[in-house]
């Protein structure tokens, strides 16, 4: 009996020693990253949440406005305008540019000959220096331009690419065509990881190539493809750099996104106070949707 | 195990100490290190005070040029050796970093702006406005060749009686024609004084759609669509704002304004602009130079520069015309603007004193003009044409004046302007008040007129000075 | 076939009619996105080494008339520009960016992701609330933050940030999310600490993820020019992306655009030439679940 019991309490200080372990070395080994993103994120990211309470001045000194940044904010139209477009572009961010790395991964993984550089072929604008694509751009959708003149051999009518309808739409391609490679390189990553054997199994067991894709495939990639889809969204959300180069916001602010409004605020208005509170309102925002989404999250789990 | 996390937590916390303490340290030693280019001025300035020297020692960050213009860092050089050796106790530190309204907010934010550059009209009232720019009022009045400045360029740097700018150089804003396309499609060039109508004219006998070739090319992105605009806002006889009892007030929904709305329009409906109306500057200097386009607005000699240095246009198929007059002889107004030189606030009063000096010591001396004159050899050396301004800080008429008209006559790879031109053209200075808003807003209505059929004119307008009013204009408090 | 080479498709499949159809289709597709993809690269190229006057000539020419070799020399002599420095520099940058961020990022997706935290919530929304505010709210202070911390001017101000990566950490825990705790169990059983499991064992499963981070990593460094514009004060400490920014294609230079291009031709080949050599780390066949039963 009491051999019974000091086997159990032996057994006890182990798995309570093996749980300290583990919390010893997770804090270790999470420390080093919670200090950094304490100096060089929250510190910056907090002084800019404090700074938008304030009239930023440079020469005289800042003075405290309390919510007069935030209110000018809500001022005039440009808030509703500037978010339609962000949430337009956020969607057709999804609905244009989504698929494509996961789909070029599953082709790019199945290639016999030249993998190797197909795998990067996405990625490779990336390389080219940021003037030249836009010159290549303005080019590309010239009006008589290769896609257009394409277009006219054809027979079809040319496309106006920066009227107000088409500008959107022209920026998403654009950048889509830009920076698809990232999320492919992720996805082939992850697809070449998915083991062998599962396909062969399912190839003896009579799956169809499509029945593969669908059930070994897609599932194993589920994941990644969620937490990528999470992280479009976010960076479409602060998206602008396009739409600044290209149109300014233009036709008629058809293409000012929030962060590009924000820029304008921060470097045409030289208004730093209030660019602070643009970005800080954005951050509360968020924060409260993600609140929000995980309450509920919980309610249906309960439920 | 608590022991190792502790040492583990202070050594990272100590490195990180020790490098900000160690880095501090030579902040505070700045006048030898090389690595303290970072200095501020009023830093350096202050360093060099606490030495009990005889003539105090002033260190200045003058702003030099990129390292691709190299005889211009020469002339720079020898020019601060001539300084030196007329005031030891300077010394010079060279900064390659040329204003760009974007980067001003975060230099002045990080104290890291020379101590004294080169800007543009347009920036005047901002500058001042944000205390970005030191008061020279003093040293200006100070100065023996004050009375001999061109008063033409003095206006957009003077606020409520002060100075904070020295003018370098100015133009008036033109049209620049390509006699190329002109002669290719057998189109006279109109007469100097020409009217809109002159220039409908023209651009509907040029414009070549199929072939991408616009008859004119107005920018359509960003503010500088609204400042192009305003040209033709002036030339109608209008005016962006006034001054109302202390309040800033719209003027732009005038008739003029209109009248200059529906010239746009006509541009549009006719097609004689290029199809893709999202050019900003550069785009548009670009697309000139490419052939696109017979006729660019832009100052004086910049399309020129652009098209003959870099596209390869001959400088003999280029004239520069005024902003035509509404109606036959009428006014050819145009925008004035220019480049002027100013001072960084943040340095100390003496430092601001000497940059003055330094900027405006070989104002109206012949090191001047051999400077000038080096830079036209050079440029012809490298098969470039040398692109004098129109307008200068000294007066056209002045002794100075008439030795700088016969410099630029030795030359055949100078550029020349039409006499007739400068007799036509009417310089007006950009709105005092938010004029950057104010183009920006245009800029809005100019798209919408580009880019919808049926839009009515007069409303647009209306609703956009409404907004400029409210939004912009009514927070303007005038001291 | 061997079994080390199939993917989805084997070569059973390969022999039926309507696969090859939709295999041709695919190709065909990649061919012309790799044909749009090297579209800017031969234009930059060609663009390059034209004159002066041709590379404005409208409607564009693709090849240029005569090829004028002398603009790669003009690049390299003219213009008094270190490229060679910029092209150090930018290279200490991105050494040190992987260093420190791999090091430290994978440690803590390590811990995120198989270790026990206090507070484990929070600690992750810690991190993770970084990616919902826009950066442009916190270039001022960041910048002033690292003055007073005495980096500006150094690399450290790369360096340190660097490791402050949310969107890395994220991929590398759902990465490390992927490898099965009974292989980590073993090692523990086995006696081995956290950091030798980590060496050991989830750092060479994840190599196809840290080589992809690799070189997203290079190519952020390597076209970051913003920044270091901001930071380093310097001309001898400027990257290659910042010194182009500054002095080749800035708005008044006067150095001819097919000599422009020629600078930028240069300064696309070298993160071609590192793809290429690196997409090698994403190896087919480590399987991360050898676990039998």
């Amino acid at each position: 009996m009491e051999d019974v019991h000091y086997v159990q309490t032996a057994a006890a200080k182990a798995s309570a020693r093996k749980k300290f372990n583990w919390y010893f070395w997770g804090t270790l080994f999470i420390l080093p990253e919670i200090i950094l993103f304490f100096i060089f994120l929250w510190v910056p990211i907090l002084k800019g949440i404090f700074y938008s309470f304030y009239n930023i001045d440079f020469v005289d000194g800042n003075h405290f406005t309390g919510l007069d940044n935030y209110i000018s904010i809500f001022q005039g139209e440009l808030l509703l305008t500037s978010i339609k477009n962000t949430l337009y572009y956020m969607l057709l961010g999804v609905v244009l540019g989504f698929w494509i790395p996961p789909l070029v991964a599953i082709a790019v993984t199945e290639l016999k000959w030249f993998q190797g550089a197909a795998r990067i072929i996405g990625y490779l604008p990336s390389a080219v220096p940021a003037i030249v694509l836009y010159g290549m751009w303005m080019w590309f959708f010239d009006a008589v331009g290769p896609i257009n003149s394409f277009l006219q051999t054809i027979g079809l009518q040319p496309i106006e690419f920066f009227s107000p309808h088409m500008s959107m739409i022209s920026i998403v391609i654009l950048e889509t065509w830009q920076s698809f490679g990232a999320a492919t390189l992720i996805y082939i990553a992850a697809i070449v990881s998915i083991p062998r054997e599962l396909y062969e199994a399912a190839e003896i067991d009579g799956a169809s190539v499509w029945q593969r894709i669908r059930h070994i495939t897609l599932p194993s990639i589920r994941t990644l493809m969620l937490l990528l889809l999470l992280l479009q969204l976010i960076t479409t959300s602060q998206g602008f750099q396009a739409q600044l180069s290209m149109t300014d916001g233009g036709p008629n602010n058809a293409t000012l996104t929030y962060l590009l409004w924000m820029n304008h605020t921060a470097f045409r208005d030289l208004n730093f106070g209030k660019a602070s509170a643009m970005g800080s309102l954005m951050f509360f925002v968020l924060i409260l949707l993600s609140i929000v989404y995980n309450l509920l999250q919980r309610r249906s789990e309960k439920a | 195990m608590k022991g190792k996390k502790a040492t583990a937590f202070s050594t990272i916390a100590l490195t990180v100490l020790l490098t900000a303490c160690g880095t501090s340290n030579t902040t505070n030693n700045s006048a030898a290190s090389p690595s303290a280019a970072s200095a501020t001025p009023a830093a350096s300035a202050s360093a060099a005070t606490a030495t009990p020297a005889p003539a105090k020692k002033i260190t200045i960050t003058a702003e030099s040029f990129k390292p691709d213009q190299k005889e211009k860092n020469d002339q720079l050089d020898q020019r601060i050796s001539r300084f030196k050796a007329k005031n030891p106790n300077v010394e010079f530190k060279k900064d390659d970093w040329q204003y760009s309204p974007l980067e001003i907010g975060v230099k002045m934010a990080s104290n890291s702006a020379p101590t004294e550059y080169t800007t543009y009209a347009t920036e005047g009232k901002v500058l001042v406005d944000k205390k970005w720019v030191a008061d020279i009022t003093d040293s200006m009045n100070a100065w023996s060749h004050a009375q001999d400045m061109n008063d033409l360029l003095s206006k957009p740097f003077v606020v409520n009686g002060k100075t904070y700018g020295v003018p370098i150089d100015g133009y008036v804003m033109t049209i620049t024609l390509n006699k190329k396309l002109f002669a290719q499609k057998g189109v006279p060039l109109p007469p100097m004084d020409w009217t809109w109508d002159d220039l409908l004219d023209a651009a509907r006998k040029i414009n070549d759609p199929a072939k991408g070739i616009a008859g004119f090319i107005p920018m359509g992105k960003g503010p500088e669509a609204g400042w192009n605009w305003t040209n033709f806002l002036y030339a109608a006889g209008g005016d962006v704002q006034k001054i109302d009892n202390g309040k800033v007030v719209v003027t732009f929904n005038s008739d003029a304004g209109l009248k200059a709305l529906e010239f746009y329009k006509k541009l549009k409906d006719e097609n004689l602009i290029p199809q893709n109306w999202a050019l900003g500057y550069g785009d548009a200097l670009s697309a000139f130079a490419q052939g696109r386009g017979a006729m660019v607005m832009c100052g004086s000699g910049n399309a020129a520069d652009t098209a003959i240095n870099e596209g390869g246009i001959s400088k003999d198929d280029l004239v520069v015309y005024p902003i035509p007059s509404m109606t036959k002889g009428g006014k050819h107004t145009g925008v004035l603007g220019g480049n002027y030189r100013v001072i960084n606030p943040k340095a100390d009063k003496e430092t601001q004193q000497m940059a003055f000096k330094w900027i405006t010591d070989e104002y109206f001396t012949d090191e001047f003009l051999t400077s000038t004159q080096k830079e036209i050899e050079d440029r012809k050396g490298k098969n470039r044409v040398y692109i004098p301004q129109p307008i200068n800080y000294w007066k056209d008429s002045s002794d100075f004046g008439k030795k700088y008209a016969d410099l630029l006559a030795k030359y055949d790879n100078v550029f020349k302007y039409d006499p007739q031109l400068l007799s036509l053209w009417d310089g007006k200075p950009e709105a005092q008040y938010e004029a950057q808003k104010y183009y920006a807003e245009m800029a809005n209505v100019i798209q919408k007129v580009f880019t919808t059929k049926n839009v009515d004119l007069k409303k647009t307008l209306e609703d956009t000075s409404n907004k400029v009013q409210s939004e912009v204009f009514d927070k303007v408090k005038i001291e | 076939m061997k079994p080390s080479e199939r993917g989805i498709l084997s070569s059973y499949d390969l022999k039926k009619g309507t696969v090859i159809t939709g295999y041709t289709i695919m190709v065909l597709l990649m061919i012309c996105m790799t044909l749009t993809i090297l579209y800017p690269f031969f234009n930059t190229f060609f663009s390059s080494l034209k004159t002066r006057e041709e590379f404005f000539a409208f409607p564009p020419t693709f090849f240029p008339k005569e090829w004028i070799w002398k603009n790669y020399e003009d690049a390299w002599t003219q213009f008094d520009l270190p490229l060679l420095t910029f092209l150090k520099n930018t290279i200490f940058i991105y050494l040190g960016n992987v260093v420190f961020s791999l090091m430290f990022i994978g440690l803590a997706a390590f811990a995120l992701s198989h270790l026990r935290l206090p507070l484990k919530k929070w600690v992750t929304l810690y991190f993770f609330s970084t990616l919902l505010i826009p950066p442009a709210t916190y270039i001022v202070p960041n910048f002033l933050n690292l003055k007073s911390l005495g980096l500006i001017n150094t690399y450290w101000a790369f360096w340190l940030p660097a490791a402050a990566n949310a969107y890395f950490m994220l991929l590398l825990k759902n990465f490390f999310d992927g490898i099965h705790k009974e292989i980590l169990e073993a090692a523990r059983i086995d006696g081995a600490s956290e950091f030798i499991s980590y060496m050991r064992i989830a750092v060479p499963l994840s190599t196809p993820i840290i080589g992809t981070l690799l070189m997203l990593a290079f190519s952020t460094t390597w076209n970051d020019f913003y920044w270091p514009n901001i930071v380093m004060a310097d001309k001898s400490m400027y990257p290659l992306a910042t010194g182009i920014y500054r002095y080749v294609v800035y708005p008044t230079s006067v150095i001819p655009w097919s000599v422009r291009f020629a600078v930028l031709t240069m300064a696309m080949l070298p993160p071609v030439i590192f793809f290429l050599t690196f997409q090698r780390f994403i190896v087919r066949g480590l399987s991360a679940s050898s676990v039998k039963g």
